[in-house]
């Protein structure tokens, strides 16, 4: 029967009008990605009514394009300008763009696209092989669990704060802070100081372009003022594509891309978990896990690269896993896309598998074929791309603003996220100079709400605080959370005792 | 010299440009059945994907044939869909920005999350229908030896505070629940409410036994209810669903309520009467296309065309019924 279904589906997503869909998604999903403040999620309602015409596998390609495509597509900005388009590619920039600024951005570039397309490979075998298991075993994961996962994900700020960890966790309480704006999971008004506007709350993607973006932008116009000279001078980047380098440095972090992508497929499986998360998860689990060059993280290092891309990527395959097995769509993405399915009478539940075994195995195809498209898309794009850091300032800096303002406006056709875009990139501005990581806000901006949601839903479901503890998964993570700050508190106070060394220090 | 007179020239062109699209403009104000001239906005306070996104997009698609004009849907979500039904309230009145809602107006305001309910509005036309299923899990049906609508309210009555029940807060499905337990003479607040942000998170709740109830609908259970995992109690409408034609309604079993989810268009209030009519005429001729109702049904959900007036007092029922239950809905 899955057999007949696999062969069935080769045969439709092998069509060449099919083929053709899928890369067109490709194409456009990595221009989405691409833009800071655009997010392949605007490509993908963009395409919705396009589905309309189309048949239900075709529909599915252009939209698993668009998807595999624009979570890709992340890293060109991230890289190339140290802007992350998406949360998602928040750690990109971590090692990218230092490793691109150091006059190797070709390198920085191919290491990310190989591991995208490898995240999105692993992802999409798990969702192929065990789907129906995990999707099941996702369901032991209620309130109590996300709960604490989300707990120990926030207890990694102290990895992501490098040398400033009170800093670090400062960052993480304003971006909690932030993240409580508008009505409470109750449903009463909080800190909306009767602003109409604030009642929404803030959304994720304006505070995070004006951040990273706004605040970069800023820098760099402070660093070509200061540095008159131009920037193709004595130290010009390589623009040539380094493709043994590239195949060494993936081939030296086999490990780190497998595990990173194992994290990325699980933690898209869960349901308003944050795939958004996934990223910052196995940087650090890839930190920790290095043994021979710990302290170039953040400063350039492959591996961060191969952390953040490959586990991003792989969300895909996870976010998959509850939306075919259980109907139940894990993020904005996967609703599109249900909601395409359902417009073509087919309803999406547990059953889908057995009603609908083309349809099914025309996905995971889809999404095969997408990431091959990424791989030749992106690697053909890539000469041109290095050249972006070419662009004297003084030009990209404006372009980019502009880009920024509109995508941010386009988000929710509010002029006030423009605002909040220009607000925040003050704000990130002076805590560059406070030398205030970043990071760590973002991540206490995006974990805040589901924190305090899923906290609520416990408390509503029984009063007591030690079905926390009781459940096993709970537990779990609560350890995991006791021991990253035990961790992280042991290695500040070896680096105090240490004698002093010079204060570099990297902040993104 | 040459230079300059280009761009004295380009200059000039611009400034033509520009004159003739003011002339544009004025024409337009000046000249009313010319409404509508450019495309209208149609703000869904939902995120995209979901049902309401999904019809209502259905719906623009369908009517912008016969206005004319491209609607433009856009989603403006949170806060229960009031974020959106903020900014089209107040947005200019003028029939280029209209929004696509359901009771959650209504419920939004009775719950006391937003200061304004449909008075704030001038309706446009009602479209579509959708029957509430009221379900419970199978697995808790079958543990409590549950079968129908009259069980579950026993059970709740002899075991208050016990159950629990997935809901949004301030949304027309917390409502639903509330009226049907109030018709039945048992106090609303005898469930124990778990709050959910719409219904996609409502479904893995109940299928993993997270809670033991939810107000859902057939187009989105359909897949729990064949696969036996969610048991429907009832349809919450005047006639049996066709599609679950075994189904009792809940006025069959005894309960004295029915409310569909009732999705159609509001304009901003003051909006002139004549482009309001435009844009009713517009929804109605969709509504006679065949095709299209055929799309609606398979959606699971009705054609159930208003006109402007009528749906203004069909409003007006409903705000009168809701508020009797605001008090009740407001203690959890």
């Amino acid at each position: 029967m899955m057999e007949l279904g696999l062969a069935a589906a080769a045969g439709e997503v092998a069509a060449p009008l099919t083929l053709l869909t899928i890369l067109v998604g490709v194409f456009v999903g990595i221009i989405a990605g691409a833009i800071p403040g655009f997010t392949f999620t605007m490509a993908l309602v963009l395409a919705f009514p396009f589905t309309f015409a189309m048949g239900p596998v075709q529909g599915l390609a252009l939209m698993i394009g668009i998807y595999i495509g624009g979570l890709s597509g992340g890293l060109i900005a991230g890289i190339l300008l140290g802007i992350p388009g998406t949360p998602s590619s928040v750690v990109t920039i971590y090692d990218g763009y230092p490793m691109a600024k150091a006059g190797e951005p070709a390198r920085a570039l191919g290491i990310g696209i190989a591991s995208s397309v490898i995240g999105t490979l692993i992802g999409a075998a798990v969702l192929f092989l065990v789907g129906p298991i995990i999707g099941r075993f996702t369901l032991n994961f209620g309130p109590w669990e996300i709960f604490s996962l989300v707990l120990f994900a926030l207890t990694l700020v102290a990895g992501l704060s490098g040398k400033h960890l009170v800093k670090g966790l400062i960052a993480a309480c304003l971006g909690l802070l932030i993240s409580t704006i508008g009505v409470a999971p109750a449903g009463q008004m909080r800190f909306n100081f009767d602003n109409p506007q604030l009642s929404g709350g803030l959304s994720a993607i304006p505070v995070l372009i004006g951040l990273f973006a706004v605040s970069q932008l800023l820098v760099n116009v402070e660093e070509s003022r200061l540095d008159a000279r131009p920037s193709s001078g004595a130290s010009a980047p390589r623009i040539r594509v380094p493709y043994g380098q590239v195949l060494r440095d993936m081939w030296r972090e086999k490990r780190n891309a497998v595990r990173s992508s194992m994290v990325g497929t699980f933690i898209g499986t869960l349901p308003a978990a944050g795939a958004e998360s996934a990223n910052f998860i196995s940087y650090d689990r890839a930190k920790k896990a290095e043994k021979r060059d710990p302290e170039n993280y953040g400063k350039g290092h492959p591996g961060g690269i191969v952390a953040s891309e490959t586990s991003n990527n792989a969300v895909a395959g996870g976010a998959f896993i509850p939306t075919i097995t259980l109907g139940i769509p894990g993020d904005v993405a996967q609703a599109v896309m249900m909601g395409a399915l359902i417009l073509h009478g087919i309803a999406p539940g547990p059953g889908l598998f057995e009603r609908q075994p083309v349809l099914v195995n025309s996905i995971y195809l889809s999404i095969v074929v997408a990431a091959l498209c990424v791989l030749v898309v992106q690697t053909l794009l890539l000469p041109f791309l290095a050249r972006v850091t070419l662009v004297p300032k003084a030009i990209l800096v404006p372009c980019i603003l502009l880009l920024t303002a509109v995508g941010s406006f386009a988000m929710n056709n509010r002029i006030f996220d423009i605002w909040v875009v220009v607000v925040f990139g003050i704000i990130g501005y002076l805590l560059v100079k406070l030398s205030v990581p970043l990071g760590p806000m973002i991540l206490g901006l995006i974990l805040g709400a589901t924190l305090e949601e899923e906290l609520l839903r416990a408390l509503q479901l029984s009063d007591s605080l030690s079905t926390f503890v009781t459940r096993p998964i709970s537990l779990t993570f609560l350890v995991l959370a006791v021991g990253s700050i035990g961790f992280s508190l042991y290695k500040v106070n070896r680096a105090r005792k240490a004698p002093r060394e010079a204060k570099a220090s990297v902040t993104v | 010299m040459k230079k300059n007179s280009h761009l004295i020239i380009g200059t000039l062109a611009i400034g033509a440009l520009a004159l003739s699209s003011c002339g544009d403009s004025a024409e337009a104000g000046a000249a009313e059945e010319g409404f509508p001239t450019a495309p209208v906005e149609m703000v869904i306070p939902y995120p995209p994907g979901g049902g309401s996104d999904v019809l209502f997009r259905l719906m623009a698609e369908y009517a912008e044939d016969h206005l004319g004009q491209n609607i433009v849907p856009i989603n403006v979500e949170g806060a229960s869909a009031t974020v959106g039904s903020r900014q089209v309230k107040d947005s200019q009145a003028d029939g280029y920005t209209i929004l696509g809602t359901h009771q959650v107006t209504a419920a939004a305001f009775h719950t006391n999350i937003v200061d304004y309910g449909f008075d704030a509005f001038a309706p446009i036309a009602l479209g579509t229908a959708t029957p509430h299923l009221p379900s419970v899990s199978s697995d808790f049906a079958e543990e409590h030896g549950i079968e129908d609508l009259e069980g579950f309210l026993d059970h709740v009555e002899a075991n208050p505070g016990e159950v629990t029940w997935a809901f949004t807060t301030g949304s027309e499905d917390h409502y639903t629940i509330a009226a049907i337990l109030d018709a039945a003479g048992i106090d609303p607040t005898s469930l124990n409410y778990v709050n959910y942000n719409g219904t996609g998170p409502q479904y893995a709740a109940l299928i993993s036994g997270e809670v033991d109830g939810m107000t859902g609908d057939y187009a989105s259970g359909e897949g729990y209810i064949e696969d036996g995992s969610m048991l429907p109690l009832g349809v919450v409408n005047d006639e049996r669903d066709p599609q679950l034609p075994d189904l009792p309604t809940v006025s069959e079993q005894g309960i004295d309520f029915t409310l569909t989810v009732d999705r159609g268009f509001l304009a901003p209030e003051g909006t002139p009467a004549e482009h309001i009519e435009v844009l009713q005429d517009a929804f109605e001729a969709a509504f006679e296309d065949e095709e299209f109702q055929d799309r609606v049904e398979e959606l699971g959900s009705y054609p159930n065309f208003m006109n402007s007036e009528d749906y203004q007092s069909h409003i007006d029922e409903l705000d009168s019924s809701m508020e009797q239950l605001a008090d009740q809905m407001q203690e959890f």
